[in-house]
């Protein structure tokens, strides 16, 4: 009895409870939601973000690189796949494909080099780049084929 | 000693003979389209590379998965995450013949359309390939290679969790461009 009776006043509580704020809490919800949606639709259509003002986990000139990846493929991967690697070595090639945008390869050993696919946004810095200049950039590694591929490069200096 | 030059002799002529018949490229193109009535799914590497021997009609081609770029960074991250566990399978691989290329006369400058078999290996799966493509020829040296192609992804053991399955075509169009040049032996 004593319970039936203290339930029918929580009710009873819960009721005038719902009417006060039964509009603020629909609000809150409703904000919630709409942020929510809002924030994965941000997320979703996120572009990329330029690897610019990210610390590189690696420093290292091309033939170092190259040579890792062609001691022990497995073991480099390990160690630099997907990871923010800059890359100091010599241009020897500079190829513009259909659209425009600019790859720069580093010199390594034979036809081996280090391939680095710019950033649409840091294009423009490597318009000037000639080849047999020494320079350091820095780009996300991607593995090797004929070349080890980097990937959203950014100059990070010339020396 | 006789033969032993002979041996060497023939060595170095099929040394020139390849040297002048094989061509590669370390900047192909290679793009897929897993469109779906849902979604746009792109993706592109320019980095792919290729040899092709123009004397046996070999074929080989191969990209970086790590090196497609999508146009939305999320997307990109799944792709290399959760459907083709880029870490794991860094690399794609097609390994085939021209099967019609001695039918060609490939001293004509031209575009020339060519049948292609073989296998493509991606995600640890190995599956047959059958794909049309054309070669363009320019005087007397291999300049371009096309191809379009479709493969299933149930195929390569790429999963699709059932909650976007409807975002996702089944059947994915993958295509090939590349601007061969001739492989110099050293």
């Amino acid at each position: 009895m004593a319970a039936q009776i203290i339930n029918s006043e929580r009710s009873h509580q819960m009721s005038t409870i719902t009417k006060a704020m039964k509009k603020r809490i629909l609000i809150t919800i409703l904000l919630a939601l709409t942020t929510g949606a809002g924030f994965a639709f941000y997320l979703f259509n996120k572009p990329h973000q330029s690897i610019a003002d990210v610390d590189p986990v690696f420093k290292l000139n091309a033939q170092s690189l190259i040579g890792e990846y062609d001691h022990d493929e497995n073991l480099a991967n390990a160690k630099y796949l997907g990871k923010v690697v800059e890359v100091n070595g010599v241009v020897s090639e500079k190829i513009k494909d259909n659209s425009g945008k600019c790859t720069i390869t580093l010199q390594g050993a034979d036809l081996a080099g280090v391939g680095c696919v710019f950033d649409p946004s840091a294009q423009s810095k490597i318009s000037g780049m000639k080849e047999g200049e020494r320079v350091s950039i820095k780009g996300i590694c991607t593995g090797v084929l004929m070349d080890v591929v980097l990937v959203d490069c950014v100059l990070s200096s010339k020396n | 000693m006789k033969k032993s030059s002979l041996v060497l002799l023939l060595f170095f002529a099929t040394l020139v003979v390849n040297g002048q018949s094989r061509f590669y490229t370390k900047n192909g193109k290679v793009s897929f389209n897993a469109t779906s009535s849902l979604e746009k799914i792109e993706a592109t590497t320019e980095k792919a590379t290729s040899i092709l021997d123009m004397s046996t009609g070999a074929l080989e081609f191969s990209v970086l998965m790590k090196a497609f770029n999508f146009e939305k960074a999320l997307m990109q991250e799944h792709f290399n995450e959760n459907y083709m566990e880029s870490d794991k399978y860094p690399k794609g691989v097609f390994k085939g013949t021209i099967v019609n290329l001695s039918t060609l006369d490939l001293k004509k400058d031209g575009t020339f359309p060519v049948k292609i078999k073989g296998t493509l290996t991606m995600h640890g799966e190995t599956k047959d390939v059958l794909a049309d493509g054309s070669l363009t020829i320019k005087e007397g040296a291999l300049v371009a290679g096309k191809s379009d192609f479709k493969v299933v992804l149930e195929d390569y053991k790429i999963e699709i969790p059932s909650l976007v399955k409807d975002k996702i075509a089944r059947e994915v169009k993958i295509s090939v461009d590349a601007n061969y040049t001739l492989l110099k032996s050293s």
